[in-house]
């Protein structure tokens, strides 16, 4: 449960906090350690039992041993899992005429916190994504650049693994730009080449004013239908980033409506 | 005659269905970003959080310990989990 996002099932009941402060309470008591980074084990009628800091939890042989340790001193016996596993990184609804995007983002540094990569989603309206097509027929060479809001709003999340306890856009942009070059043209459809620029600052940690900089080559594609009214693809990849002066890499794809349909949306 | 019209039916919606979409096939642009875009991508070993269960929240953890005779594994963070950005 995260202490300020709401998560995939919407935030917690004021019950369901005050339980887990509960449980805060009750480890402290028996000082079998708390934190509101922490792994924490109850017995089935939910008094406290074992726990974890975030540190020693994220060692696979000591997490396991604290799980192996809790199923011998209570004789859990095996069986399926009591809820259905569900992604947790879910497309958020969208309507018909919307454009789903995908970010992943991932540091190439090491550590806890590049372990896994982040993954955020983006939606799109139909006069929103209208705004990613020139405004003239397409032709070989035709360049563009797009419009400002619809930039940032694009890039906003072109940074690696950091905390973020809200959705809030904490950025502060330097410079974001993207340029789209018609490079080829079919029956009806072309592609555009994207390039852009992307510096601001980030903060790792929210409310602390550090200069953590993002600076980063843009690279990518659009292909559309000529007359302007369907997106097949949209690509937008780091060329070249940094963050903090440390390599990370970055990938936007736009997400079809079978895929989103096969993901349940 | 039939199988002929059929045919001629089945090829028109074919013909139709080309020309309302077609593709571009990929060049060394789009090979090279398509070619990113998968090597970013997280890896099975990285989705194996997806095969927890989790409980929508911990009374309902609590509820479903004391029907099963299960313990309670929690685990309480700061950000946001579905993201990575924690």
């Amino acid at each position: 449960m995260s202490n300020q996002n709401p998560g995939p099932f919407g935030p917690p009941s004021a019950e369901a906090r005050a339980e887990v402060q509960r449980i805060y309470g009750d480890f402290l008591n028996r000082k079998l350690g708390a934190g509101t980074v922490h792994v924490y084990i109850l017995k089935p009628d939910g008094s406290a039992l074992s726990g974890l800091g975030p540190v020693e939890a994220a060692h696979p042989d000591v997490m396991k041993r604290l799980l192996m340790d809790a199923i011998g001193q209570l004789g859990t016996k095996p069986g399926a899992p009591t809820v259905k596993p569900r992604p947790q990184s879910v497309p958020p609804k969208s309507e018909g005429g919307d454009l789903v995007l995908h970010l992943v983002s991932r540091s190439h540094g090491g550590g806890n916190w590049h372990q896994f990569p982040s993954e955020n989603w983006l939606v799109l309206s139909r006069p929103e994504w209208m705004q990613l097509f020139p405004r003239e027929t397409p032709h070989a060479g035709l360049s563009w650049q797009l419009d400002p809001t619809l930039t940032r709003k694009l890039l906003a999340r072109f940074y690696p693994q950091t905390e973020e306890t809200s959705n809030q856009d904490r950025n502060r942009i330097d410079e974001a730009s993207l340029r789209l070059t018609v490079t080829a043209l079919g029956a009806g459809v072309a592609r555009a080449r994207i390039e852009g620029r992307l510096r601001m600052k980030h903060a790792f940690y929210p409310g602390k004013d550090s200069e953590d900089d993002v600076d980063a080559t843009l690279l990518g594609f659009l292909d559309f239908d000529s007359a302007g009214q369907h997106i097949q693809r949209l690509r937008i990849i780091t060329d070249r980033a940094t963050y903090k002066n440390e390599a990370f890499g970055a990938a936007m794809r736009s997400v079809s409506a079978e895929t989103l349909e096969a993901l349940g949306q | 005659m039939r199988s002929i019209g059929v045919l001629s039916a089945l090829t028109a919606a074919l013909v139709g269905a080309a020309a309302a979409e077609n593709f571009l096939a990929d060049d060394k642009l789009a090979g090279h970003v398509e070619a990113r875009v998968h090597e970013l991508q997280p890896t099975r070993d990285e989705r194996k959080l997806d095969l927890v269960g989790w409980a929508p929240d911990i009374l309902a953890a609590e509820k479903l310990a004391r029907t099963g005779n299960r313990p309670v594994f929690l685990f309480t963070y700061d950000g946001d989990i579905g993201t990575g950005r924690c």
